[in-house]
């Protein structure tokens, strides 16, 4: 005779009871606890999840000192709405889909001005740009043994951009669990179809553009004892054709010509994340730090310390702190004075050189299969948080606020 | 390469070396390396969208996975 | 570096006492106590899924062979105690529990994987030995207690 199949004990009620972490929210993907040695980690032992996320970005004004109008201009906000679902497909499989949908809207910096006394000011985009995002990630997880493979494929669509990826993952657990090896190669084909592209009003914009990215990444992770994980990953990722920014111009001699960069572009970065548990003070250490290098000679450094603190009634509190620094681009100017032999034109905050710190507090509050957060960052862009002195900042650097709140179901 | 990462490829050397070592915890000595907060990501969504952000204000990118996610970059 | 690598041989497995398929059970009070008994020592732990998974099917593999003379002995390694008791409060098994924060016993049979599972026969020696659980384990499993519960 076969043992029952429902036995008489309340199994939920169970899983409910010690799942009193607050920040028990689970990824379906590899995360570190799977090195603890458990083929299904804690956080997969529902059967499905649900996930809303609610976000407000908000730029701050770009101050009248900076403009060429000497006026204050407003800048970027994007309400963001993120929602994901995730299911077991069997013992062995998972599948995870990602939905998001943005509305964005704003003024964007255009090009940049030297000021009488040569001071660069900035020309920012004159009607206030309206735009959609919607975007869906899938990916589905199966386990063989020791081994995990991922398939992954997405798309993203604005009015003028589209993109679709796809991807696969592998990881491999050894040494008793203790080490995992991981894996990647991904594909992303992208079209611009710029507003206005090739219009009376914007004749040297162009209509149409495309390009793709091929990326790579491996990495290691390891158990350095019963608090301590470690994880290294090198990642590499090759860019080819247009990859400018079909909005943005660059003064050159009083004239002012397209944004124009390379046709390719290599970059390399080596992210190293260290997870620490505090056992005393019932709190969790996360350190990363990412090293990242490209051939437009940017050179940046990425290192981020949070502190996951549990707190009694299912409450968890993550103060987190962000520090970026970087190099600028080997072509990039704020402004030109001469034409450039090589053609490369842009005068974009993003390849200026600049620092950045940013704080957030994450609160977290978990009720039953329900877990609720909230979560403020300030950001704030600047010459002072840079690793090396900066002579010329770029007046377009962005300083923002994000408000984000957050509500998990798991069934 | 730099300093920086002549130091990170001997930590990983050394950790690989311990994995073999006394230090490692034994199979029931891993409550603590379970807990959600010890994943990599504790609250994905939230993680993806801060990445998403920063990647669109800053030059640099590239993280452990290969999902990729439009441009949103104005 | 060379401490390190006095570590690496430091920690070869003491072989001596472990748990191993023919071999006496390591024993301990519990086990003692189910003497001529047919036992299911499981060692597990709150923070580990499949070691949940199998509890409440243990239960009921327990509740119905034990007349037969099965027993289920559960191993709690629960590194901090409290997270098993408060599990098992909701649980409310039948079965005896053993508590083992300090993971002696798990040491002693040598626990590589969780949940590890080890059936004992009448005569106290070590039958099978399991890593892991899924629910198509619990099959083989009632027939191999049912084969040694024929043993007398």
């Amino acid at each position: 005779m076969p043992p029952k199949k429902n036995p008489s004990v309340p199994l939920n009620q169970a899983l409910l009871a010690l799942t009193a972490s607050a920040l028990a929210i689970p990824g379906m993907s590899a995360q570190a606890q799977d090195l603890a040695g458990d083929p299904m980690p804690s956080a997969q032992r529902d059967s499905t999840l649900l996930d809303y996320r609610f976000s407000y970005y908000d730029e701050g004004h770009i101050a009248g000192s900076k403009t060429s109008s000497g006026q204050d201009s407003e800048r970027y906000n994007v309400e963001s709405h993120q929602f994901r679902i995730a299911t077991r497909l069997g013992s062995k499989a998972d599948l995870t889909a990602d939905a998001t949908v943005e509305t964005m809207s704003g003024a964007s910096p255009w090009f940049i001005l030297p000021d009488a006394k040569g001071k660069p000011v900035q020309v920012m985009s004159g009607a206030s740009i309206h735009d959609f995002r919607q975007a869906l990630q899938v990916r589905a997880n199966e386990r063989f043994g020791a081994v995990t493979g991922s398939v992954l494929a997405g798309y993203s669509n604005e009015r003028d951009y589209r993109g679709a990826n796809g991807g696969l993952e592998g990881s491999w657990d050894f040494n008793n669990k203790l080490t995992t090896l991981s894996g990647g190669v991904g594909y992303t084909h992208n079209d611009l179809d710029p507003t206005e592209g090739a219009s009376t009003r914007f004749p040297t914009r162009i209509a149409h553009a495309d390009n793709y990215e091929v990326t790579g990444y491996a990495g290691l992770a390891q158990v350095l004892g019963g608090e301590t994980v470690l994880q290294s990953s090198v990642s590499f990722t090759y860019q080819n054709g247009y990859l400018s920014d079909p909005y943005k111009m660059a003064y050159v001699a009083g004239n002012t010509v397209n944004d124009a960069r390379p046709g390719n572009r290599r970059k390399l970065a080596w992210i190293t994340r260290l997870r620490q548990n505090v056992a005393a003070l019932d709190a969790v250490v996360h350190l990363d730090y990412r090293y990242y290098h490209d051939d437009w000679g940017i050179t940046a450094h990425t290192a981020e310390l949070a502190w996951y603190q549990t707190l009694p009634w299912s409450w968890a509190l993550v103060p987190r702190v962000r520090w970026y620094s970087q190099s600028q681009a080997d072509f990039y100017q704020p402004y030109y004075n001469a034409a450039q032999n090589n053609g490369l034109y842009s005068s974009d905050y993003r390849l200026s050189p600049f620092g950045a710190l940013s704080e957030s507090l994450g609160v977290y509050k978990r009720l039953g299969s329900w877990n609720l957060s909230l979560r403020y960052e300030h950001y704030s862009s600047g010459g002072a948080y840079s690793i090396r002195s900066i002579e010329v900042e770029n007046p377009a650097l962005v300083r923002f606020q994000v408000f984000s709140a957050g509500i998990v179901k798991t069934f | 390469m730099t300093q920086g990462m002549r130091w990170g490829v001997l930590v990983m050397g050394v950790a690989l070396l311990c994995g073999c070592s006394g230090m490692q915890p034994k199979a029931w000595q891993r409550g603590d390396l379970a807990q959600p907060e010890m994943a990599w990501d504790p609250d994905p969504v939230d993680a993806a969208i801060r990445q998403h952000t920063y990647d669109s204000k800053e030059a640099a990118s590239g993280s452990a996975t290969v999902g990729g996610g439009g441009c949103g970059c104005n | 570096m060379n401490r390190v690598l006095c570590a690496c041989a430091l920690s070869l497995p003491l072989l001596a006492g472990a748990a191993e398929t023919g071999q006496p059970a390591p024993l301990f009070p519990a086990l003692e106590a189910q003497r001529g008994k047919v036992v299911l020592v499981d060692f597990w732990a709150s923070w580990c899924g499949p070691c949940l998974q199998a509890l409440p099917r243990y239960e009921a593999l327990r509740q119905e062979l034990h007349a037969g003379g099965f027993e289920v002995i559960g191993v709690d390694v629960d590194q901090h105690p409290q997270d098993g008791e408060k599990l098992l409060k909701t649980l409310r098994l039948s079965y005896p529990q053993v508590p083992d924060a300090q993971g002696e016993l798990a040491e002693r049979y040598a626990v590589n994987g969780m949940p590890a599972s080890y059936l004992v026969d009448r005569k106290g020696q070590v039958r099978q030995m399991h890593v892991g659980f899924e629910k198509n384990d619990i099959e083989p499993l009632h027939k191999a207690v049912a084969q040694l519960l024929e043993e007398k």
